[in-house]
């Protein structure tokens, strides 16, 4: 590896291996670093690996990201998979840990890649061995080819949930329950987005026909189906043995040994907000963005945000504005002219327009409800320190106002996933019992190392510079 | 292939994949290569990983996909790796976490 890039991009997710392709193919020097052992990030994991049989159940959607990694592998980008960015600086600089050393690269720009993360939502229970998210579920197969053979229950609200439970169909899967968490008036206010939509009529047809034949397969196999579902509650000793909801005023109860959650998937901002970029509260999605404009740029000149990290948008969006991202940084190095730039992004950014017709009609239906964080006060929220809801909720009536300040004062965060589980919690238990408007509220910040790094790996990194001592 | 009480199963038959020996707790089993050591661990036993870092309470995967840091285990004496971005290798060691605290000897 080199010292120094054109550029380094960190994510393998579709929008990093878009951007790092077309910028390779512009003559940049590129380095792409990754956590994962493959690219593909998390929509599409393990698919330069994946069987024939885990494409046949994955669908389409799956196998469309073959293309981009044949493209990827094809382009003169230095790939490091593995490795583990712990700290980026406006200035280029990443640092990072890789087969147990930790080293310095620079970059003359960096885009960050770094895709998005379900929403953690706190509910009693959501610590118990055998509770997990969809998506993680979803990379189990996609990794390992594993499939539950004990009962489990699906719970939560968007498309990702009838995704899996379709996923866990075709794998014969004994699922005990699917639990819509979504409220039932919700399609309403939806419904003004819905002229747009209809311009990828397509598109959203394959998504109601998914959850229409998840709904077919569910009463042929006697799954029971339930709407408007509330108060989510995983019970059991040592491990999950039972899930416990509400039906308006019916109680639900399901043995189970995995429950599958999902509520929305967010932009996973960690190093973002470490390396500084600016950010802004949407109010429908109730999550934090980063301010980025449709070509990448962000409030710093060196720093770039492409993919769901900006907004969460799907996969093929994604590759989009990793494209888009890839030609402005070419532009800016002087290696495409103006000219060929116009020529080349103007396609990307028609494709780019047309993905994002849906987008206001599904955030709209699957916006966060309203309830989403009434959490009780005995509700773990800081899975890490054990903080629970009511602890947070009464700093925040003293008038401790916002997650940096709690976290002082009860280490709410400061456990092993540095905010990561419990900062969309924290914020809007801020946002619920302070009067300051949610958009003023600080964020929570991340200090590097983002990333635990062992003590004896930062005393023998590699990171250059002057050592006087 | 011994396999305890797990709630996963691998789709594939395991005889028709190239597998590896990974070793959890001191108990060798056979798994798929180039998969997880969390899909390994969960498909080879319903318990936990490690305990959280303030309470003593059991933990396992949540996320896996790197966010949570519920999978953290010891390989090859190496302790706070995350399971789900690590790859199996053939003749691994894995540990669940020791509790803070909790020195080994």
């Amino acid at each position: 590896m080199k010292t120094r890039y054109d550029a380094i991009v960190i994510g393998a997710g579709p929008a990093g291996l878009a951007c790092s392709a077309e910028m390779a193919a512009r003559g940049l020097e590129v380095a792409l670093l990754d956590e994962q052992a493959n690219p593909g990030g998390q929509i599409y994991r393990n698919i330069s690996k994946a069987s024939p049989k885990q494409h046949a159940i994955l669908g389409e959607d799956y196998s469309a990201g073959m293309e981009l990694i044949s493209v990827f592998k094809e382009a003169p980008v230095e790939y490091f998979p593995q490795t583990r960015v712990w700290q980026a600086e406006p200035n280029g600089d990443v640092f990072f840990s890789r087969n147990g050393g930790s080293t310095k690269v620079s970059g003359d720009y960096l885009v960050l890649s770094t895709g998005a993360m379900e929403r953690p939502v706190p509910f009693p229970g959501w610590t118990l061995p055998g509770v997990m998210t969809c998506g993680g579920m979803s990379n189990l197969f996609k990794d390992s080819s594993l499939s539950p053979i004990e009962p489990v229950v699906l719970a939560g609200s968007g498309p990702l949930l009838w995704l899996v439970a379709e996923h866990l169909f075709a794998l014969e899967a004994p699922v005990a329950a699917i639990l819509d968490t979504t409220p039932q008036t919700q399609i309403f206010p939806a419904f003004k987005h819905m002229p747009r939509a209809l311009r990828r009529f397509g598109f959203l047809l394959k998504g109601v026909k998914m959850i229409a034949e998840v709904q077919i397969t569910a009463l042929k196999r006697k799954v029971p189906i339930y709407r408007g579902v509330k108060d989510l509650c995983a019970e059991g000793r040592d491990r999950l043995e039972r899930v416990q909801a509400t039906r308006g005023k019916k109680e639900l109860s399901f043995e189970a040994t995995t429950l599958l959650v999902s509520e929305g998937i967010i932009p996973n901002t960690s190093l973002l907000r470490q390396v500084g970029c600016a950010h802004t509260w949407d109010p429908v999605q109730r999550f934090w963005h980063p301010d980025v404009t449709v070509d990448g740029r962000t409030n710093l000149p060196a720093v770039f945000v492409a993919g769901d990290g900006n907004f969460v948008h799907g996969a093929k969006a994604a590759e989009f504005k990793g494209r888009l991202t890839a030609l402005t940084i070419a532009l800016e190095m002087h290696r495409i002219s103006r000219t060929e730039y116009l020529e080349l992004s103007a396609p990307v950014r028609r494709q780019l327009d047309r993905e994002l017709f849906p987008r206001p009609f599904i955030d709209a239906m699957y916006a966060p409800r309203k309830d989403l964080y009434s959490l009780a006060d005995e509700t773990i929220v800081c899975r890490c320190e054990g903080v629970t809801a009511g602890r947070i909720r009464a700093l925040v009536e003293e008038g401790y106002a916002d997650h940096n300040e709690i976290k002082a004062m009860i280490r709410c965060g400061m456990g092993p996933c540095q905010g990561r589980m419990c900062s969309s919690a924290v914020f809007e238990l801020i946002a619920g019992h302070s009067n300051i408007p949610p958009r003023e509220i600080r964020q929570h910040r991340l200090r590097p190392p983002i990333k635990p790094v062992s003590l004896g790996e930062l005393a023998n990194a590699n990171i250059g510079g002057p050592d006087e001592s | 292939m011994s396999k305890e009480n797990s709630r996963f199963s691998w789709e594939n038959p395991l005889a028709t994949l190239d597998t590896v020996t990974v070793t959890f707790e001191g108990e060798p089993f056979e798994v798929p290569a180039g998969i997880s050591v969390a899909a390994a661990l969960l498909g080879h036993t319903d318990e936990h990983f490690c305990h959280s870092a303030a309470e003593d309470d059991e933990r396992a995967p949540y996320c896996l996909m790197g966010v949570c840091f519920e999978c953290l285990v010891e390989i090859d004496g190496v302790q706070n790796r995350q399971a789900c971005l690590e790859p199996v290798f053939d003749g691994m060691q894995v540990k669940r976490q020791r509790k803070v605290g909790d020195e080994e000897q």
